[in-house]
């Protein structure tokens, strides 16, 4: 599954995960695992650059989760915070088929 | 662009026991991010998963976390964290001892076991979960919970907490610190120095129970909580010795608003040596 985001990004999601395009080079891809997520919004509080906001949807497991916004720097920040191991960062060269 | 999905797992998945996650922890609690603190604390200290350490824990919601974790361990009774984790490093003194357990089980029941191998200066790092109640059993008052605040267990008014902090001090831990869940980018190095300090290191990882004690007592979200704890933390000045004074070294809260004033810091270390 692809769409396209407000910044015409390309996010890529399967049942479990959606990632984004990160970084100012957008050599990182942000992950959100959305059947880990408890929908606690942490990591959007904890965000320097305000790049996440809550889904309206919930998830299969019955919670709502992060949406990137395009504004991702890969800081990792909220991924330190995030209390249910649901978010990374990887390089998109290493994950790319 | 294609996505090979199986290599998306977390940046720590191979410290964890992906099985058994999504954790049974409650939405926005510290344990996670506490955990997931401990993992880079030990990783930026060297250590081999596999080899060199072993993480011990007694009963409660913070006792679970020896089972998420992909290093070997033991989920112990209630209390009795302290006395095993003495017998693994007698029984094997090259190991790295890490006991991540609850203030009840620190304590409360195992106060005890706590004032002795900090007195005998036992080598491992204790790091307690600090979330001021019993949250596994339904949020009972602790030996951290603070005045004035409610819980099933008590009437009207709780009793002064144990001031963890000067508790380690006054038994002779010869490492003490304490930060909050909130300070995960200063957390893995504390730790790992921690773990790196020959001698009794101990932790007050100050933390929260959002779904019960919080919910009763100011602070009702995770979401609130972390910025709580950013908001309350205070980094304590070591080059005035009136900072290891007991009213330097205690929280405050306050029930209508969580947590008002909490101390954070290295308050003794091996590099500090002659100061006391
Ligand atoms: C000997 C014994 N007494 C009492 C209990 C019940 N009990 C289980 S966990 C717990 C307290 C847990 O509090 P804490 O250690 O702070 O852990 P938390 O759940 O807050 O992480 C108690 C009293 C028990 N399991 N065993
Ligand atoms: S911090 Fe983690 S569990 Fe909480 S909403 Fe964000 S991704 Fe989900
Ligand atoms: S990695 Fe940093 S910039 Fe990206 S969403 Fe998380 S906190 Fe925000
Ligand atoms: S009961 Fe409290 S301490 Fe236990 S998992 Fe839930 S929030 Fe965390
Ligand atoms: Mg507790």
């Amino acid at each position: 599954m692809s769409e396209l985001n407000n910044q015409n990004e390309e996010v890529i999601s399967n049942e479990r995960f959606d990632t984004y395009p990160a970084s100012k080079r957008k050599d990182r891809l942000f992950v959100i695992d959305r059947m880990r997520c408890k929908g606690c919004s942490i990591c959007v509080s904890v965000c320097p650059y305000d790049a996440l906001f809550m889904s309206k949807k919930k998830s299969t497991n019955g919670f709502i989760y992060p949406i990137e916004n395009g504004a991702c720097k890969a800081c990792k920040k909220c991924l330190y915070a995030c209390p249910d191991f649901a978010l990374s960062i990887h390089k998109v060269e290493e994950v790319n088929k | 662009m294609t996505i090979d999905f199986t290599k998306l797992h977390h940046n720590f998945e191979t410290s964890l026991t992906s099985k058994m996650l999504p954790t049974i922890w409650c939405s926005g609690c510290s344990l996670g991010s506490n955990l997931q603190s401990i993992i880079r604390g030990a990783k930026q200290a060297g250590y081999d998963f596999d080899h060199d350490i072993v993480m011990i824990s007694g009963i409660g919601c913070t006792g679970r976390a020896s089972g998420y974790v992909n290093i070997d361990g033991f989920h112990t009774t209630h209390g009795r964290a302290l006395p095993f984790a003495t017998g693994v490093k007698n029984g094997n003194p090259d190991l790295e001892v890490i006991v991540f357990s609850g203030d009840g089980d620190l304590f409360a029941i195992g106060g005890n076991h706590f004032i002795h191998t900090a007195r005998r200066g036992t080598d491992m790092t204790v790091i307690c979960n600090n979330n001021s109640t019993y949250g596994l059993t339904g949020g009972q008052a602790s030996a951290t919970s603070f005045e004035d605040t409610v819980t099933p267990t008590t009437i009207g008014k709780n009793d002064k907490p144990f001031n963890l902090v000067d508790l380690a001090l006054g038994a002779g831990a010869t490492f003490v610190a304490r930060y909050t869940t909130a300070q995960y980018n200063t957390l893995p190095r504390v730790i790992a120095q921690a773990m790196r300090h020959d001698g009794f290191a101990f932790i007050d990882l100050v933390s929260g129970c959002p779904a019960i004690y919080g919910k009763r007592n100011g602070y009702p979200t995770g979401e609130y909580m972390i910025k709580n704890f950013k908001e309350a933390s205070v980094e304590i000045d070591t080059s005035d010795p009136s900072y290891l004074l007991s009213e330097n070294t205690a929280i405050e809260f306050d029930r209508k608003v969580g947590y008002t004033k909490i101390p954070i810091g290295i308050f003794r270390s091996s590099t500090m040596e002659g100061k006391f």
